[in-house]
């Protein structure tokens, strides 16, 4: 485990809720690596999976896709986007057809790609910090 | 205490959270990890467990699915990210619902309420009073403020109203040092001068009559001065 000084010297992307992790994982950064790179193996497909319930149609897989999705975000300081997947999961519970939803799912998609760029990018950060500390 | 229990999460990133808390804890013996209802089923009704830590919504079947189909009772700890299954919680009577991400912090007040369970405490259900343990709720601002005694640093009497200072933010409330002493967590919070109550979690230093939070200075009372120091961990 890193020591205070070392903590002081990984700074977390400005994106990522430095605050949540250090609730979360405190200074274990070896952890928080291990966590990223669980979060990267999973979304992935998990994305996927909304994508496919959109194309389609079905409303109810599209729910629960997202339902899936949603806390993975906060486990990786991005409150901000857990919170966009639950308002998108409110959102197909309210909505009786699939045009509905379609502009706020573009922008759910192209948030959960933008994002998954931020987590791969403080993942390998995260990786090089870490062996620099051996 | 060492506990048996049993993790039934498919989001594979809180699996392995809840699973490092209960390692850290120290309490818990983890016997396994299923990400869908059948096969925590078949696992559960040939291995007793004490302590159940269920998601909800999980493919195919859901965590109330699960425990309707048990044949016993162990204490359930749900994990979910929709506090809308709060009702639902109650109905099933689990211990606690945690909202995903939990902090460490949040995961030990739930083992906490399933000790006070297992030791035959009662009021310990969703709706009981041990929720009142750990957090109070203030009237601030014409609405009511849960405040987790974690957060909370100290309170001050301002006269007739009193000053809740915690980790981020402050609030003022009509009312005394005086009826507040009887309301909050007594292992928590302790009363060290007329105008002050603090968390004695959150003492940095104490030099000669005065306390430190976080860089606030704090007067300690001649009167309780030797309470203070009998309730420090002092090696």
């Amino acid at each position: 485990m890193s020591n205070h000084t070392d903590h002081k010297s990984f700074i977390f992307s400005e994106k990522i809720d430095k605050d949540l992790l250090a609730s979360l994982y405190e200074d274990d950064f070896p952890y928080m690596e291990e966590i990223f790179s669980i979060t990267l193996s999973q979304l992935k497909p998990d994305i996927n999976q909304l994508k496919a319930a959109f194309d389609e149609a079905n409303i109810e897989a599209l729910k629960k896709a997202v339902h899936k999705l949603k806390p993975s975000f906060g486990f990786i300081g991005l409150p901000q986007v857990q919170e966009q997947c639950k308002e998108f999961e409110d959102a197909c519970g309210r909505a009786r057809s699939l045009e509905t939803l379609a502009a706020s799912y573009k922008q759910l998609v192209k948030e959960l790609e933008e994002s998954i760029i931020i987590i791969e990018s403080e993942h390998k950060r995260l990786q090089d910090y870490n062996l620099s500390q051996l | 205490m060492s506990m048996t229990c049993v993790i039934v999460e498919d989001l594979q990133v809180a699996a392995e959270y809840t699973r490092k808390c209960c390692e850290k804890s120290g309490m818990l013996n983890v016997l396994g990890h299923f990400t869908n209802v059948p096969d925590a089923l078949a696992f559960l009704n040939s291995n007793t467990v004490e302590v159940l830590f269920l998601d909800v919504e999980m493919p195919g079947a859901t965590g109330f699915d699960l425990l309707d189909q048990l044949g016993y009772s162990p204490k359930v700890i749900l994990t979910t990210s929709k506090p809308e299954y709060a009702y639902n919680a109650f109905e099933y009577h689990v211990v606690d619902f945690l909202k995903k991400p939990f902090t460490y912090q949040r995961f030990l007040e739930a083992l906490q309420k399933v000790s006070v369970q297992e030791q035959g405490g009662a009021g310990t259900t969703t709706n009981g009073s041990s929720h009142s343990d750990n957090h109070i709720f203030i009237k601030s601002d014409g609405k009511l403020v849960r405040l987790n005694n974690e957060d909370i640093l100290y309170i001050e009497s301002m006269g007739d109203y009193v000053k809740f200072v915690t980790t981020d933010k402050k609030y003022i409330t009509h009312n005394t040092i005086k009826a507040l002493e009887e309301k909050v967590n007594k292992n928590c919070f302790m009363k060290v001068h007329r105008s002050y109550i603090i968390n004695l979690t959150k003492i940095d230093d104490i030099r000669e009559n005065d306390l430190f939070i976080k860089g606030i200075e704090i007067p300690i009372s001649k009167a309780h001065k030797q309470d203070v120091l009998r309730r420090l961990n002092i090696i």
